[in-house]
């Protein structure tokens, strides 16, 4: 085991070697660089259990890809295989960060744009700025070492890229990373906010998005309060939020009486009708003038804006029947052989028409709405023409089809009787 | 027994009110020598009899394959970007071009199982045996052709299951030695499948195969009728009916009705479109060749991917080749037959032979995966 444990070490050099010899030769883009004889990594990976597991998890970490190792975060002599001089503090050894000195240790590279540059020339260099503004920043500056520093989230050891898969901070993974504290109900409890917002995220159709479906330009917390800069949103400006990916629906929203209406009773904007963790999938049902719809929560009943809401909602189901309706006689004619491709594909821009008219909705505007499904009516209808045609014909194909059978049947028997008579009998032979 | 009502001449030709007519053809197109040996030409009658009419139900499917096509050429495109659209327009727009495609390609079907049927009525009667073996020669390679225009004729249409199923059979062609790489790319004039594919495959369809099998059914022909069709071993001889009027009268019937269904079955069931081709696009599940390549495809997928260290694909085209060689060469081979008997070992094959290809085939459409 010794011998194994042995030889591992030194395939691990090896390759530790080769790696540090390749990121020199890159004209010394890796300041400040990695020590050749890392006695860091040497001691710690033959030590048990929490000593060994960050050298052994530095193997797979992006600083340690791109040339870093320990003593660029923790200081010290990683020449020395003496231990009082690996960790002197004369040779600058700081031994393990405390949280309120992580977000400034990390800003020593990442703060330095002419550094960060050398790996990445797109990369952010102001994330300790913006931690700086953030509730976490902010608390942590008043003393409080709970709240999340840099490697809350990304971790200390084995740190992977944003992108990675297997990254805390992968978009997939966020919500669950910022769940380990924001739903820890003990960790939680000094500070009186909600601890359900993953219980309520995991149910939207964010999430369902995601997580589910892994379509990784759906948001997950960072996209609405921010990551190194996380706040929560103000009252009004929830629309800005969610106008970064629904901007139709922002833009109608900003110029209905709603904006007006919601910020005078400081409601946050969006978050009254959809939720705000909870974002579930929209339907007619949240519309109109009898419960279950949404509207009946503020209008009196009787009243003209639940009107509209009537008036839009039956727009909304009107076009959706004949969507689904067009749809349905569409798959019979195929299934039934006949070609309807052109009317099928005319549904792509029926559906499309849909989703504008359920977004004209945040306008208020049951003239608009009406304009909107009127496009929409006609291409299904022209759809739901085309399928009823097709299906007309086929049946019709299949009653001219008898022609042939008799034709069939006529000639067989004549000729049945030809052979007959020819034959003198059932079967004449010579 | 045939009789006719106008009495004739010396020559075959009728006398009366086109006496004159016939004269003066006959003098221009000597036939009368055809209409005399069609009259004495004699088909054997036996339990079996009914098998010869397979052979002219496929004739029969090909001339409507033929009239068919050319219907069809008046609006198909061969090209990548146009060849689906196309047929959508001859689906949907074109009076009747819905029936002519789905009569195109139900009879390309009935005329392959019809071979399929004639194939092994004439291996079992032995009728292959001297001095018929170039008409087991020259049938065989009408059936070769056949599914060669079957195959290319299946890519045509530009849709996402001929598309990938072409694929996997251009790339068998990669498995023969030394040629095979060469052959694939000359076969799809680049190294995917793409327009110039598609205008090698329609020059295959419409232009190289047509005269070739023209002029090997015209040998098959005349060699049925140089030779005569065979007598079953152990057939006893003379023992037959008239080829005019009996024979013809019979074939009639049959092609009527297959006709009639050729009609039913391509309003009842229409050949549907498909979606188009999208080469950038993930290869749908269940990809599968024309039903008489999926013996083929699916007898591969029971092979390991090595096999005594060679690539068990390779192994699996080979054995197949060998087999369909055995198949091929049967008339030389088969020397019970030539002494007029009946060897077990032959029939054993056939069965064999036919136990497969009916085993893979129903495989290939009840569990595929």
């Amino acid at each position: 085991m010794r011998a194994r444990s042995w030889m591992k070490q030194a395939l691990w050099l090896t390759g530790a070697s080769a790696v540090l010899l390749l990121a020199s030769s890159d004209a010394g883009a890796a300041a400040p660089a990695a020590p050749r004889v890392d006695t860091c990594v040497q001691c710690h990976r033959a030590l048990p259990a929490k000593l060994g597991a960050p050298a052994a998890a530095m193997a797979n970490d992006i600083h340690a890809q791109k040339g870093l190792s320990c003593v660029n975060c923790h200081g010290g002599d990683p020449a020395s295989f003496d231990i009082k001089i690996a960790k002197s503090k004369e040779k600058g050894y700081i031994g393990r960060p405390k949280p309120a000195q992580i977000p400034a240790l990390c800003d020593k590279c990442h703060g330095d744009l002419a550094f960060m540059r050398r790996f990445n020339p797109s990369i952010a260099v102001d994330q300790f700025k913006a931690y700086q503004t953030s509730v976490h920043g902010k608390r942590l500056a008043q003393g409080d070492v709970k709240v999340a520093t840099c490697a809350s989230c990304h971790g200390a050891h084995g740190i992977l890229p944003a992108a990675h898969a297997n990254s805390s901070v992968y978009a997939p993974s966020v919500a669950k990373t910022c769940a380990r504290c924001h739903s820890d109900k003990e960790y939680m409890k000094d500070y009186k906010i909600p601890t359900n917002q993953l219980e309520n995220y995991l149910q939207s159709v964010h999430a369902d998005l995601l997580i589910n479906k892994r379509e990784l330009s759906a948001p997950s917390c960072n996209d609405c309060h921010g990551n190194h800069g996380a706040f929560p949103p103000a009252v009004d400006s929830v629309s800005g939020m969610c106008g970064q990916c629904h901007v139709n629906n922002r833009d109608l929203f900003v110029k209905s009486p709603h904006k007006a209406a919601f910020e005078k009773m400081k409601v946050p904007e969006c978050v009254v009708c959809h939720s705000n963790h909870k974002v579930v999938r929209v339907s007619e049902e949240m519309i109109g003038d009898t419960r279950p719809a949404l509207c009946v929560m503020c209008h009196p009943p009787g009243s003209q804006p639940l009107k509209v809401a009537a008036g839009m909602r039956k727009r909304i189901e009107d076009l959706k029947g004949l969507i689904q309706r067009a749809t349905s006689e569409l798959d019979a004619a195929e299934h039934r052989g006949m070609e309807v491709s052109e009317a099928k594909f005319s549904m792509k821009e029926a559906r499309t028409t849909l989703i504008k008219v359920r977004t004209q909705v945040h306008s208020l505007a049951l003239k608009e709405v009406e304009k909107e499904a009127e496009g929409g009516t006609k291409i299904a209808k022209s759809a739901l023409a085309t399928a009823l045609a097709a299906i007309e014909e086929f049946y019709a194909r299949r009653r001219w089809v008898i022609l042939p059978i008799i034709l069939t049947v006529l000639m067989a028997g004549l000729l049945f009787l030809k052979l007959r008579e020819v034959e003198g009998g059932p079967r004449g032979r010579t | 027994m045939a009789t006719t009502s106008e009495p004739k001449r010396a020559g075959g030709f009728p006398e009366g009110r086109f006496a004159g007519l016939a004269a003066w053809l006959e003098s221009r197109m000597p036939l009368s020598g055809v209409l005399e040996f069609l009259r004495h030409k004699e088909v054997p009658w036996h339990k079996g009899t009914f098998l010869y009419l397979f052979g002219g139900i496929a004739l029969l499917l090909f001339g409507v394959q033929v009239v068919t096509g050319i219907l069809l050429m008046f609006y198909y495109v061969p090209a990548a970007d146009q060849a689906y659209e196309s047929i959508l327009l001859i689906s949907a727009q074109v009076p009747f071009g819905w029936l002519i495609r789905s009569i195109h390609s139900w009879s390309a079907n009935l005329m392959i199982l019809a071979l399929f049927i004639h194939l092994f009525s004439v291996y079992f009667m032995r009728a292959y045996r001297p001095p018929r073996e170039l008409i087991w020669v020259s049938g065989f390679i009408l059936l070769v052709l056949s599914m060669t225009f079957g195959f290319s004729g299946y890519l045509l249409p530009w849709t996402k299951l001929s598309y990938f199923a072409t694929k996997i059979g251009t790339d068998v062609t990669k498995v023969i030695p030394v040629v095979g790489e060469g052959m694939r790319n000359f076969l799809l004039g680049a190294n995917e499948i793409s327009g110039p594919t598609l205008t090698r495959f329609f020059a295959l369809h419409v232009a190289i195969l047509p005269p070739i099998f023209t002029i090997v059914l015209g040998l098959h022909l005349l060699l049925i009728q140089l030779l005569g069709m065979s007598q079953p071993i152990g057939g006893a001889k003379g023992k037959g009916i008239p080829f005019v009027p009996n024979f013809v009268l019979r074939e009639s019937i049959v092609w009527v009705i297959v006709l009639g269904l050729l009609a039913v079955l391509s309003v009842y069931l229409p050949w549907e479109v498909g979606e188009k081709a999208d080469p950038l696009a993930p290869a749908p599940a269940g990809i599968r060749p024309e039903w008489f390549f999926t013996f083929m495809s699916q007898s591969l997928k029971y092979i390991p991917p090595k096999v005594l260290g060679m690539e068990g694909e390779a192994l699996g085209i080979y054995a197949i080749g060998a087999g369909g060689l055995i198949f091929f060469l049967v008339p030389f081979w088969d020397g019970w037959a030539r002494q007029g008997k009946r060897h077990w070992l032959v029939t054993g094959f056939g069965a064999v032979v036919i136990v497969f290809l009916v085993t893979m085939t129903l495989l290939a459409y009840l569990k595929p995966y």
